[in-house]
């Protein structure tokens, strides 16, 4: 039954996961002062970038004067071709690199004041899918996705049902104890999403999250996706892929030379701007 | 109705190829240390058996006046004896040597030569007052004997004794020094197991990192695993030195070197019971240490 039909089993299953799915509010208290935070005290964007450059080593630089805002609950697509940097730019978001100059804010906090420990407390609350999928390979399908509910200190007990539900929600509720290596592309997909959203995080960064997967279970991601949107997740996609992006009406960045410019491409009917 | 889940899995990889390989090395240095540990306990304790001994015994060497028929050896040593017995009390055992066994100790020197009758011997007689009580003032009995007209030197044995003290604190040092280099030689052998189960798992932690666990709980990880491959190395080892231990106080021709008695036993076991937790111990905070350096050193790299 779970697994025939998902995508409608997704869809029915969606309010009924809510009380699963719905955010817990951030704790702003616990990462510390904030000095950019007084521009927006009261609804800070979510990531914040002012005249971000990114450079590995001595090399040049692959990201240059990016300025760019998502704000609480935005839906976002990031384009732009091969090595244009859109990997680079999610990782400054969910902080696994540091920019080589400019500012970055993350839920209101300066990236650069926090230490390792406020680090990872943000990265709590980001949920990541990445084209690879990162699944451990000796961990069941369904400890993969209870990770982060593992790390944040949630006995056993206390996450069963939720990663159960989500689990079955995504359908791979019968793949629970199946190892990553004999999933499908698809599946190993839908588990990476599941663990990036069983903490309801509050941003959900995903690169490529189509990239390996067929059109049809691509658009299915991207409907979670949005349903994960309309319950309050600011969510921020990288892809190649201009069909999926002319799915939903969500705004566009598109990276070139390591510039970032808002709008598919100058053609479009959105307005092209270096920002 | 669902099926329970089966217990959570180890977030780490659970067994490396090299792991075994690591416990036997393990193993051989608790084994070692096992036995230094034991090596120096049964020499502090042998050698306070023997100061214990000494402690409360004394020989006291009579000049003999020239022997004759009405002052012979057996007489003049008598008297001596008896102004001893009264001088120490009652309490202390007085024992003449006699002569013949004062010519057995002066064989090794002699060979089996026959002494010639007029060959003056010093008179010999041994001391030994109870355990608790107080030593033999040597000075005092020497002095009260010669106010009794006998010309005798007392030896407390302290020089003796001394020696053995030296000797055997140079064996404790040596045996804990020992002890203290293979706990170090444990220390590195998880120092650079830890570095390599990092780098071989370097794609779990940044799995780790990028849902938000913060190095504390990774390096939780590491040291869970170096807790108990040094628990499973050093439980060997120590297992099988207390098997030795027990063989060599069974069957060895030595026996006061190795336990005389259930208590001793009991007593040693303790003690290396606290060495496996002490191994354990160190290993694991070595390897927690060294997880948080690595940890540290990746994030300023990157």
């Amino acid at each position: 039954m779970e697994h025939s039909g998902q995508v409608s089993i997704i869809s029915v299953r969606f309010d009924k996961r809510r009380s699963i799915l719905t955010r817990s509010e951030p704790n702003a208290n616990s990462l510390g002062k904030n000095p950019l935070a007084s521009r927006s005290a009261e609804t800070p964007d979510i990531i914040d970038f002012r005249d971000v450059g990114l450079r590995y080593g001595r090399g040049p630089e692959i990201l240059s004067d990016v300025n760019l805002t998502l704000p609480q609950g935005s839906f976002s697509f990031l384009t732009g071709p091969s090595g244009a940097g859109k990997s680079s730019l999610l990782k400054l978001c969910y902080l696994a690199l540091a920019p080589s100059r400019g500012h970055i804010s993350v839920f209101g906090q300066d990236a650069a004041l926090l230490d390792n420990r406020e680090i990872q407390a943000v990265r709590r609350r980001i949920g990541v899918v990445l084209q690879d999928f990162t699944l451990i390979d000796h961990l069941s399908v369904f400890e993969n996705v209870s990770l982060p509910l593992r790390v944040a200190g949630q006995s056993r007990g206390q996450y069963t049902q939720d990663v159960t539900e989500l689990l079955q929600w995504v359908g791979l509720g019968h793949r629970m104890q199946a190892f990553p290596p004999t999933l499908s592309g698809g599946e190993k997909q839908r588990a990476a999403i599941a663990r990036a959203v069983i903490a309801k995080p509050n941003l959900l960064i995903a690169d490529e999250p189509t990239g390996n997967v067929d059109p049809e279970i691509g658009r299915r991601l991207l409907r979670l996706f949005a349903e994960m949107n309309r319950m309050g997740t600011t969510v921020m996609i990288a892809t190649h892929d201009i069909d999926l992006i002319q799915e939903l009406d969500a705004r566009v960045f598109r990276i070139e030379g390591g510039r970032i410019f808002k709008g598919l491409n100058a053609g479009s009917n959105r307005d092209e701007k270096h920002l | 109705m669902s099926r329970p889940l089966p217990a959570q899995q180890p977030i780490l990889r659970p067994r490396g190829h090299n792991v075994r390989t690591l416990i036997t090395v393990l193993a051989i240095m608790a084994f070692l240390a096992g036995l230094a540990l034991l090596f120096s306990r049964a020499t502090s304790r042998l050698s306070g058996d023997w100061q214990d001994q000494l402690s409360n015994s004394a020989t006291v060497q009579v000049s003999l006046a020239p022997l004759s028929p009405e002052n012979d050896f057996e007489t003049q040593m008598g008297q001596a004896a008896e102004t001893i017995r009264s001088l120490l009390g009652s309490q202390a055992k007085v024992t003449v040597v006699n002569q013949s066994q004062s010519q057995d100790l002066i064989r090794p020197w002699i060979g089996n030569l026959e002494l010639p009758e007029s060959l003056s011997l010093p008179g010999l007689i041994t001391v030994e007052t109870p355990k608790n009580s107080k030593a033999p003032n040597t000075v005092l009995l020497e002095s009260q004997l010669q106010q009794n007209g006998i010309v005798a030197s007392v030896d407390d044995h302290s020089r003796w004794a001394d020696q053995i003290r030296g000797t055997a604190r140079a064996l404790v040092f040596g045996g804990t020094a020992l002890l203290a280099l293979l706990l170090i030689a444990g220390i590195s052998v998880n120092l650079f197991a830890t570095r390599a189960a990092m780098a071989s798992q370097r794609s779990i932690i940044s799995v780790l990192a990028q849902v938000g666990a913060t190095d504390s709980f990774i390096a939780k990880l590491f040291v869970g695993q170096a807790g108990r491959r040094s628990a499973s190395g050093a439980g060997i080892g120590l297992i099988a030195a207390w098997f030795i231990w027990t063989g060599l106080s069974l069957f060895s021709a030595v026996p006061e070197l190795f336990w005389s008695g259930f208590g001793q036993a009991l007593n040693d076991t303790l003690w290396l019971f606290g060495l496996w937790a002490l191994f354990v111990l160190v290993c694991a905070v070595a390897a927690g240490l060294a997880t948080k350096r690595s940890l540290s050193l990746e994030r300023k790299r990157a």
